[in-house]
């Protein structure tokens, strides 16, 4: 399917949002949206969040002969997928130019950048070695893939483990995750890519470009930067001339943001760890946001009112009366008394108390939406029976008027002793017949 | 392709019906032939029967492994006792009794002496329901909703269009090919809509639309067979507000929910944001609307406060409005 085309106005809005310094989802120019690092229960499973761009990481490896030409390092493969799922407008199967064009960049950053130790990955050199495999499928898009991407691979090389192996003469043994703990991979650093989009001929300049600012602007530019501040791969793309002063600046802006983004991983990597370490609960349901779309229903309880008159008085009767407090007016001097061991003058203090209270008051209110929702289903229902009985009432007034009557007291009798229904449908029907008549009495 | 087969045993049958079902089920359906399909699925209605299936199918389930069959046991209930519950693609809803029946049901003792009648109730399906032999089979997930008398559907919070005849969608021209424009309304093809088909177009007068405007339409033709159709006239030929428009504002995309949500009669989300500030919309069904303030910055907001509406009740949204209000003044 064809992607969605972009109408004159959304062009023209946000080509002028840009201009006067907005973005649509309220940053700032140079602002990233927020990223969100989760785990899966398996090493090497990771899926990274960029606002609602998610990317899933997956690494695997596998013992296999290595490359004639480097018999003493390991293969590491990367694969970015983007399957339909993600956006309608990809196509599976079919080797989109996008899809190269970001296959090449993530090899360039993380292959090319050496941040992978491949020499510790030969187990017997020119005959085995670890091939390590990056599968990155792209499960939403919403504009700028390449960081999330690049974030993804990272993180999922940083969480994942290899199975431990020793060699002892020419025999090799690889050993269970139950035999020996599995070894991390020795990463040396963490290229990741910052993107920049350039508006009207490199006039502007925003960081993250969304899916939307990505489909109106005039160029790219890639940073692929760790947090030494060292350039691992840049990439300009779109055709536009930028300046020497344009470039330095956005690798600045791609240092400051490297330096935070790495940070992040860090921190939910131990964050992982601790939690691995302690037997607590991961893997993905558990970072899932719990956002239901039955959230603000509540079930309606049966409330046991059968004899709570009796057990009210009986714990009253079983508490103690309150201790009756006598207390003795001192009198200070003529016009000012004291009574019990009061606390001084909160005059001046009134007013602020009383804001508080309104305060508390709100939040009482805040805090129980689901409260009042069920009050208002309640009322509902209540409102509903109400006119239901409304209409009983209605024939019952009539009745001295209408013929009818004769036909429907039995009927009603008979309601009494087998059920409802019935008696509610023709009751609403002639309620409806009257209705009309008295209608016309009134016309 | 798996065939899927529902058998169901009725509420209130006895055991032996329960018996003679699963009987059906492991032999073939009673004329001799062993059924068709590969996947059985058992709707059963009451707990009890429920459970005696469950232990009689543990029984036989060497017999089913030998045949190559699923047999996959479900617990159905009945359309009415799933209303305002979230129901998933796949379930299996029992028709909706009669009024009569149900209270006979609620009246076990009777049920020996009375014969049965065939006293189901007609069923309208909605959207994200369909007819499968005796009961509903759920296609979409959401929530089951219901309108007296018999009226059923399933209120998702899908983001695809799909095509009615009747709704009125914001499309954006695609393309002019000779006397229609191709408009893409966000369904799995574009819709077609005649250059006549405006207010006061003849072949003379031609209206002014470029690529990449936006159209206000309702669709005359829509069915999985042919081409959906905009027009931008009501049957009288005036315009009553369609036509192209928006040649500045913010068109984005919203959950086809949330649309409903907006345009619901005694809808309060549009009246109360209107009262901050002024602002034009157009709201389609296809889950597109289109806004327009007096400065970027106040659209930017409103587009902002419709979207974050989705997820929000009555008295969060009143306090989230309230809140922006006071910071507006």
């Amino acid at each position: 399917m064809r992607e969605p085309p972009l109408s004159n106005c959304e062009k023209s809005f946000l080509l002028k949002a840009i201009r006067e310094g907005k973005r649509l989802d309220g940053r700032e120019t140079y602002d990233y949206r927020n990223i969100k690092i989760s785990f899966g229960t398996d090493y090497g499973c990771c899926i990274v969040e960029l606002g609602r761009t998610r990317v899933l990481g997956q690494v695997s490896c596998e013992l296999v002969p290595p490359k004639v030409n480097r018999p003493t390092e390991g293969i590491i493969f990367f694969n970015l997928e983007l399957s339909p799922m993600a956006s309608p407008a990809f196509e599976l199967g079919r080797q989109s130019e996008l899809l190269i064009k970001l296959n090449r960049l993530l090899e360039r950053c993380l292959r090319n950048s050496k941040c992978i130790d491949t020499e510790s990955l030969c187990v017997v050199a020119g005959e085995k070695v670890w091939q390590v495999r990056v599968d990155l499928h792209l499960l939403n898009h919403e504009g700028n893939i390449i960081d999330a991407a690049s974030i993804a691979a990272i993180v999922a090389l940083s969480h994942f483990r290899r199975h431990d192996v020793s060699i002892q003469g020419d025999e090799v043994t690889v050993y269970t995750p139950e035999e020996r703990e599995p070894v991390p991979l020795s990463i040396h650093h963490m290229p990741i890519c910052v993107s920049f989009a350039f508006f009207q001929q490199g006039t502007y300049l925003l960081v993250d470009p969304s899916d939307r600012e990505e489909r109106v602007l005039d160029g790219m530019l890639v940073i692929a930067m760790n947090k030494h501040r060292e350039i691992c791969t840049i990439q300009s793309s779109g055709g536009i001339m930028l300046l020497k002063e344009q470039v330095l600046r956005c690798s600045k802006i791609a240092g400051v943001k490297v330096t935070e983004i790495t940070e992040l991983i860090q921190k939910a990597l131990e964050n992982d760890k601790k939690i691995r370490k302690e037997g607590g609960k991961c893997g993905f349901v558990e970072s899932m946001p719990q956002q239901w779309i039955t959230a603000f229903k509540v079930e309606k309880a049966p409330v046991d009112v059968t004899d709570v008159e009796e057990k009210a008085e009986g714990i009253l009767s079983r508490a103690e009366p309150p201790a009756e407090a006598v207390s003795k007016p001192v009198l200070w001097a003529t016009g000012t008394a004291q009574i019990g061991e009061g606390l001084e003058s909160s005059w001046r203090d009134m007013e602020e108390e009383e804001g508080q209270v309104e305060d508390e008051d709100d939040e009482g209110a805040i805090d129980d939406p689901t409260l009042a929702v069920t009050q208002n289903i309640e009322m509902e229902d209540i409102s509903g029976k109400e006119e239901k009985k409304s209409d009983v009432d209605v024939v019952v007034l009539s009745d001295s008027e209408e013929e009818e009557v004769i036909i429907l007291e039995p009927e009603e009798s008979r309601i009494h002793t087998r059920s409802k229904h019935p008696a509610d449908s023709s009751a609403t029907k002639t309620t409806a017949g009257k209705k009309k008549r008295k209608k016309k009495f009134a016309l | 392709m798996r065939q899927r087969e529902v058998y169901r045993a009725g509420a209130g049958s006895g055991c032996t019906s329960v018996l003679l079902l699963l009987s059906k089920v492991l032999r073939g359906d009673g004329r001799g032939q062993q059924a068709e399909a590969d996947v059985l699925v058992v709707a059963i209605s009451s707990p009890l029967a429920f459970s005696l299936v469950f232990v009689s199918t543990t029984l036989a389930f060497p017999v089913l492994a030998w045949q190559q069959r699923v047999l996959v046991l479900q617990m159905a209930l009945r359309a009415e006792q799933r209303v305002g519950q979230p129901v998933l693609p796949g379930d299996v809803l029992l028709t909706p009794l009669k009024d009569r029946e149900q209270e006979d049901e609620q009246d076990g003792a009777r049920l020996a002496l009375r014969v049965p009648s065939p006293t189901r109730l007609r069923v309208t399906c909605g959207p994200g329901l369909r007819r499968q032999g005796g009961s509903l089979l759920v296609t979409r997930s959401g929530i089951l909703r219901h309108r007296a008398p018999s009226l059923y559907w399933v209120d998702s919070q899908q983001k695809r269009y799909v095509p009615v005849k009747g709704d009125h969608v914001i499309g954006i021209v695609t393309a002019k090919s000779g006397d229609v424009f191709k408009v893409d309304v966000g369904g799995s093809e574009q819709a077609s809509l005649s250059y006549l088909a405006f207010e006061g177009a003849t072949k003379r007068n031609r209206p002014n639309v470029q690529v990449g405007d936006l159209v206000y339409g309702q669709f005359v033709v829509a069915n999985k067979d042919m081409e959906p159709e905009l027009v931008c006239i009501d049957s009288c030929g005036r315009a009553v507000g369609m036509g192209v428009f928006g040649h500045e504002g913010l068109l984005f995309k919203v959950s086809l929910g949330l649309v409903r949500k907006l345009l619901v009669p005694q809808g309060e989300i549009i009246q109360e944001l209107g009262k901050i500030y002024p602002f034009e919309i157009v709201i389609g069904m296809n889950g597109r609307i289109w806004v327009k303030a007096k400065t970027t910055q106040r659209t930017l907001i409103v587009a902002n406060i419709l979207e974050a509406c989705e997820h929000m009740t009555a008295e969060q949204r009143k306090q989230a409005f309230a809140k922006f209000s006071d910071n507006m003044m």
